[in-house]
């Protein structure tokens, strides 16, 4: 064989071969390189064989040239493979350090670790928290405390959805009575948010510019926002001002966060749902006689210890009965429901008010004494005096009387008291007056014209 | 429980302190009505120290509101506590006083 027939024959193929491999070093890797170079230079002894035969083997330089091809194809598998890139990364990278697979799994360790910590915190949490009468406020801060510490989140804000998914109410404000302005939940990057029920990362691009505008235009600051589901339903949204973390190394973290705070808060909505159902009043709202009688005996044995006089009354609402007979007993319910709304906003947070039966109510008033406790119930009665005459309406007049009992420097028990309130009531009723009080001398009862 | 007596100018300032129930919240209403019959009806209350009091002593507060009203001047509460500020909420009466944070913006409204 010619040299220019062997040029032809033996080394021609190698160019497109070894180009082939070249390119499939550098995608596939150093190692993933070197063996497609073997198996392309195993193909092209193939090509060598099937187009000269045999008689190659004969000629030294036909079996160095061959051997050569070889050699070349396998390490240019492998040359390619190791990329600038990577070459670079590993004479910057000191002696020592992790490699990059080393790296995410240590990342995911951490990730894990984050999130097995606020799972426990969360736990712990719940049990001192759970038979709270009102754990919101303290949620609201183990959120701001959960994701300031596994996701580097500060400035956090966590809202409730109100009004039927249209206002932000924040978390921490439980007051029902509160009437501070509430953000809408329809306009603005929240209100993609809520709709949607995706989260907003900013700096991720892969959400668009009129997102980024959104959350720009948003009244502070916004590095993350998401939606706090309950099943398929919207319950809470949380904003976060700023974030401390990476969001492209870090977001299957933040996920689970986002995740985890909703289970957690669906968590704490059940479990303060079940508390709820077996202290208080399912229409009222007001603690069960039971559950008055316990707290109640506390806050008295407090304002005892403090040397503060404690008043009692009772607020019945007669002729109810009459109402429920008539059939109206939706009527009736919605009646003790306002009846339990005024209550609860006139008195203060440390007062208590229980349902003492159906037509009953029993309030326990704190640092006041019989007398304060009449002047008090007064301003009571005159809204709940508008309220019954409505009632008239529905074939029965509801009347509403009040009987007051003051500790004085006797310091009764809560039973005593109750009993106390109790007779007053009946006072009343006797006298066809709105309030009595042990103050008050027999006869001198406060006339039904308040 | 005592009242402290002091005059800053022409403004009789007086602190009770204590709670005012029973027999202090007399003995207080006694020491308010002296004051506000004066002479002088320049007067200003200090409750910063009051955690809670009395209808005997809301009653003394009024009737010197009333007199103070009837010589063209207000009832000067400063630093009512909450717990003392909820009772005159409560029972629909905090219109009838006013309300300063401190004394000497109680003061300084006389001038």
């Amino acid at each position: 064989m010619r040299t220019t027939d062997l040029i032809m024959t033996l080394l021609l193929p190698w160019f497109p071969i070894i180009l082939g491999v070249g390119v499939g070093g550098r995608l596939l890797g150093k190692t993933r390189g070197f063996g497609l170079g073997m198996l392309c230079a195993v193909f092209w002894m193939f090509l060598v064989h099937a187009s000269v035969g045999p008689v190659i083997w004969g000629d030294p330089w036909t079996v160095m040239a061959t051997l050569a091809g070889l050699a070349a194809i396998v390490a240019m598998g492998g040359w390619a493979g190791q990329s600038p890139e990577k070459e670079a990364a590993a004479e910057l990278e000191p002696v020592g350090a992790e490699s990059l697979p080393n790296r995410q799994a240590n990342e995911r360790d951490d990730h894990c670790e984050r999130i097995s910590t606020a799972i426990d915190r969360f736990e712990e949490w719940l049990e001192n928290h759970s038979a709270h009468g009102d754990p919101w406020p303290a949620f609201d801060e183990f959120i701001r405390m959960t994701l300031g510490d596994c996701c580097g989140a500060t400035h956090v804000k966590p809202y409730r959805l109100v009004d039927e998914g249209g206002e932000l109410k924040p978390l921490g404000e439980s007051d029902p009575s509160t009437e501070a302005k509430h953000l809408s939940a329809r306009k603005g990057i929240v209100g993609h948010v809520v709709t949607t029920g995706r989260c907003y990362l900013a700096g991720d691009t892969t959400q668009g510019e009129l997102i980024t505008q959104l959350a720009e235009e948003w009244q502070e600051p916004m590095a993350w926002c998401f939606a706090v589901r309950e099943g398929p339903h919207k319950i809470g949204v949380v904003i976060a001002g700023q974030l401390n973390v990476a969001p492209e190394g870090s977001r299957s973290l933040l996920r689970a966060m986002e995740r985890l705070i909703s289970r957690f808060w669906c968590a704490l909505r059940e479990t303060h749902r079940r508390r709820a159902a077996a202290h208080d009043d399912p229409i009222s709202g007001a603690y069960i006689r039971e559950a008055f009688f316990r707290t109640a005996d506390q806050s008295l044995r407090e304002s005892y210890r403090q040397g503060e006089p404690v008043a009692l009354a009772v607020v019945a609402l007669e002729k109810l009965r009459e109402i429920n007979d008539s059939g109206h007993w939706e009527v009736a319910d919605e009646l003790v429901r306002e009846v339990s709304g005024i209550l609860r906003r006139k008195i203060r947070v440390d007062d208590q008010l229980g349902r003492f039966d159906g037509s009953r109510f029993m309030i326990l008033l704190r640092r006041v004494d019989s007398e304060l406790a009449s002047l008090i119930i007064a301003q009571i009665m005159s809204q709940l005096t508008e309220l019954c005459a409505n009632t008239k309406r529905w074939g029965a007049s509801v009347v509403v009387r009040c009987g007051v009992a003051g500790s004085g420097t006797a310091s009764p028990d809560l039973r005593t008291l109750v009993s106390k309130a109790l007779t007053q009531c009946r006072r009343a009723r006797m006298g066809d007056a709105q309030v009595a009080s042990d103050l008050q001398a027999s006869g001198e009862l406060i006339e039904a014209t308040l | 429980m005592k009242v402290e007596h002091r005059q800053v100018g022409t403004v009789d300032v007086l602190t009770p302190i204590g709670a005012l129930t029973e027999e202090d919240s007399e003995s207080f209403c006694d020491a308010l009505l002296d004051r506000v019959r004066s002479g002088n009806p320049r007067v200003v209350i200090s409750m910063q120290d009051v955690p809670y009091l009395d209808s005997i002593a809301l009653e003394g507060l009024l009737t010197a509101a009333d007199e103070l009203t009837e010589r063209a001047t207000d009832c000067k509460l400063v630093g009512v506590p909450p717990t003392c500020r909820e009772i005159f909420e409560l029972t629909g009466l905090a219109e009838r006083f006013r309300f300063f944070k401190d004394v000497q913006d109680a003061v300084k409204s006389y001038l």
